[in-house]
């Protein structure tokens, strides 16, 4: 009896710290086709889950002990040919709330974005050069929540490394669009190519910020979200939190729902 | 006990309804000082208000339809003209995956550009509660719209007229004449009761976004008649018929955005065209985390001042040059600036605005506005504006 319990303790400890399945990746292939195996593999990974819902709470810190607090909820919709779209409604604080954000990401080519503005009804068009910029007063910009298409990149695979315990590997990634980047680190989980940690380099190449993202749930038995990210910019001293509850997946949500003029329907 | 039990399901289910509502409401406490006195004794340099709105919706059938409400309110302490009520929404949508029904009081924005909105033309403008035209009343309407793959198409019947509101007597910002809206004349024979209609369509494809409009009815823009003399000059507002197409032109490249906005109208004497476009460029992460845009727009009318009526406005922009400059801190207060300057290229009359305004905690903003009028010759429109410079103060507390 006491065979087989051990046989199913080791498969399932082989299973817990197995490296994931990489097409396309091995020690004799060169960094850069490994890296885009990898880049692949992840992002197939987190291909298929059709839409989702949540809300999230945003805390800026500006390191001289002040923080403010805006709350917002998002929707995303995963497109068969093209990059999701995703639509962010401010709820706090007051003065913003009912404004809307709508981003419709495209891999090789910019996003399209618009902003609906509630006290005029308008809906503006936004340049997306405006990746780089802000959001919203915090230290990520745009284009740190974009979706990270994998046409956005070149990437180089760096090798394996461990990051507080965990197995995982290390990729640089080049923006091949307008970008506030000229590279970012990104170290993903052997077990999941979840990210584990990114580093992001300004366009003189000094290291700018860094991302932790923690507390990864998973939904649908498959799809993995980190339910807290935080932003450390080591320039200005200053950080963002960003916490997400009440996933909902399988909303069954329309193309049509993130069209423009969805805009003018949000409130 | 059949009445009661119905009544007390009326109550729960009222109950229930409430907990459904969605509310937003707002208080206003402002101050405005013009720097200069005028000629009549019955306007003063400075003038307070206090302005209220509440906004409320609520969804049921899964999100296909929608009852909402935005009422505001403001008392002034000099004009009674900016001392009123109104009903900016009051409309019952229904919704289908690619058409939607609305009846009742709404605001619609047509448009993109930033120093002039020449397309849009659904609500009436409220400019005595702020000069800018960018304050709308309510619009009583019918509204169709249509989402076919290829765009959007919204039909509007406009059920009932609603006149500009202008200064009052012991206002500013109405110059050394006395508007008398009581006395607005209509050219319709129906007046306030002619039913206008509009028809848009409007589509996006990449980086291009375009719209064309067709309005028929009464414009929304007066001219204005000559009616008395003593002791200053009085004028009332007349509303002619016209009908307007329009179009708008959007194309975003890189940190470019290009604005058009056209329109071909007609008055009384004729059919005109006017245009208005440019250009908003935009840097990010300038001085740490702000957003710095850079605006310039360019305004032509083929109308010359006074064509139609001795006191009518038309071709006021119509050979100007817009620039400006948006900045957004980007900070925890949100801090944000807009400088716009607009220059006649033929008299070289000149309005210069400014916008600051930054929060105050989470639930308060502070605002400051300031608008500088010159004539450039004394045939200039704007010379009734010259001494209307002001700057106004407000602090908003939102709940």
């Amino acid at each position: 009896m006491r065979r087989p319990t051990l046989t199913l303790l080791l498969a399932l400890l082989c299973t817990l710290t197995a490296r994931a399945d990489i097409p396309g990746f091995a020690p004799g292939n060169t960094a850069e086709a490994n890296g885009l195996a990898i880049a692949e593999e992840a992002d197939r990974r987190g291909q298929g889950f059709g839409d989702s819902r949540s809300t999230l709470t945003m805390t800026l810190y500006d390191g001289r002990g002040n923080s403010a607090t805006r709350e917002m909820s998002g929707k995303t919709l995963e497109m068969p040919d093209d990059g999701d779209r995703t639509l962010l409604f401010f709820e706090n604080p007051p003065d913003v709330a009912g404004t809307a954000f709508l981003t419709h990401s495209h891999g090789e080519r910019d996003d399209d974005q618009w902003l609906y503005l509630p006290a005029l009804k308008r809906i503006k068009r936004i340049a997306s050069s405006n990746r780089s910029g802000a959001f919203m007063g915090s230290e990520f910009s745009y284009e740190d929540l974009g979706n990270d298409e994998v046409e956005k990149y070149d990437h180089r695979y760096l090798g394996e490394a461990d990051v507080d315990g965990v197995a995982t590997y290390q990729l640089e990634r080049t923006p091949k669009l307008r970008s506030g980047y000229s590279k970012q680190i990104v170290w993903l989980d052997q077990a999941e190519l979840r990210a584990w940690r990114i580093e992001y380099y300004d366009r003189g190449d000094r290291l700018l910020k860094t991302l932790y993202p923690r507390d990864y749930e998973q939904y649908l038995e498959r799809f993995w979200r980190p339910l807290t990210m935080e932003m450390v910019n080591h320039q200005n001293g200053r950080r963002t939190v960003l916490e997400w509850a009440d996933y909902v997946f399988g909303l069954e949500l329309r193309a049509g729902d993130f069209e423009r003029d969805a805009l003018r329907d949000i409130r | 006990m059949r009445c009661a039990t119905f009544v007390s399901l009326l109550v729960v289910a009222g109950a229930g309804a409430a907990s459904d509502w969605e509310l937003d409401a707002e208080v206003a406490l402002s101050a405005r000082y013009f720097l200069q006195e005028t000629d009549d004794p019955r306007q003063d340099q400075f003038a307070a208000d206090l302005y209220g709105q509440v906004d409320a919706f609520r969804d049921w059938d899964q999100g296909r339809q929608r009852f909402a409400v935005s009422v505001n309110a403001r008392g002034d302490s000099d004009d009674g003209e900016r001392s009123r009520f109104d009903v900016q929404e009051f409309y019952w949508r229904y919704r289908w995956p690619r058409a939607e029904v609305a009846v009742g009081v709404d605001r619609v924005f047509w448009g993109v550009t930033e120093a002039l909105h020449l397309v849009d033309v659904i609500n009436q403008t409220d400019l005595a509660a702020s000069p800018d035209t960018e304050d709308k009343l309510g619009q009583p309407m019918l509204r169709l719209t249509l989402r076919p793959r290829w765009g959007t198409i919204d039909a509007y019947v406009l059920a009932r007229f609603r006149e500009r509101r202008l200064p009052g007597t012991a206002g500013r910002l109405r110059g050394p004449v006395e508007i008398v809206a009581d006395a607005a004349r209509f050219e319709s024979g129906d007046g306030r009761s002619h039913v206008d209609y509009a028809l848009r369509y409007s589509h996006y494809v990449g980086p291009v976004e375009f719209a064309l409009s067709q309005f028929t009815g009464t414009a929304r823009t007066p001219a204005f008649d000559l009616i008395g003399i003593a002791p200053v000059p009085q004028i009332a507002p007349v509303y002619f018929q016209t009908d307007q197409t329009g179009l708008e032109l959007t194309y975003v490249q890189g940190n470019w955005l290009w604005k058009l906005e056209a329109i071909s109208a007609r008055d009384p004497v004729q059919r005109y065209r006017a245009a208005t476009g440019g250009f908003e460029y935009t840097w990010s992460s300038v001085f740490g985390n702000a957003d710095l845009g850079l605006i310039a727009e360019y305004q032509y009318d083929s109308r010359n001042a006074g064509e139609v009526l001795a006191f009518d406005n038309a071709g006021l922009f119509n050979d100007d040059l817009v620039v400006g400059t948006r900045l957004g801190l980007n900070d925890f207060a949100g801090s944000e600036f807009l400088l716009l300057a607009t220059r006649d290229r033929d008299n070289g009359g000149r309005v210069v605005t400014v916008e600051a305004s930054r929060r105050l905690g989470s639930q308060w903003r502070l605002a400051l506005e300031g608008q500088h009028f010159s004539a450039g010759d004394e045939a200039d429109l704007l010379t009734i504006l010259a001494r209307e410079d002001y700057w106004r103060l407000s602090l908003t507390r939102y709940f």
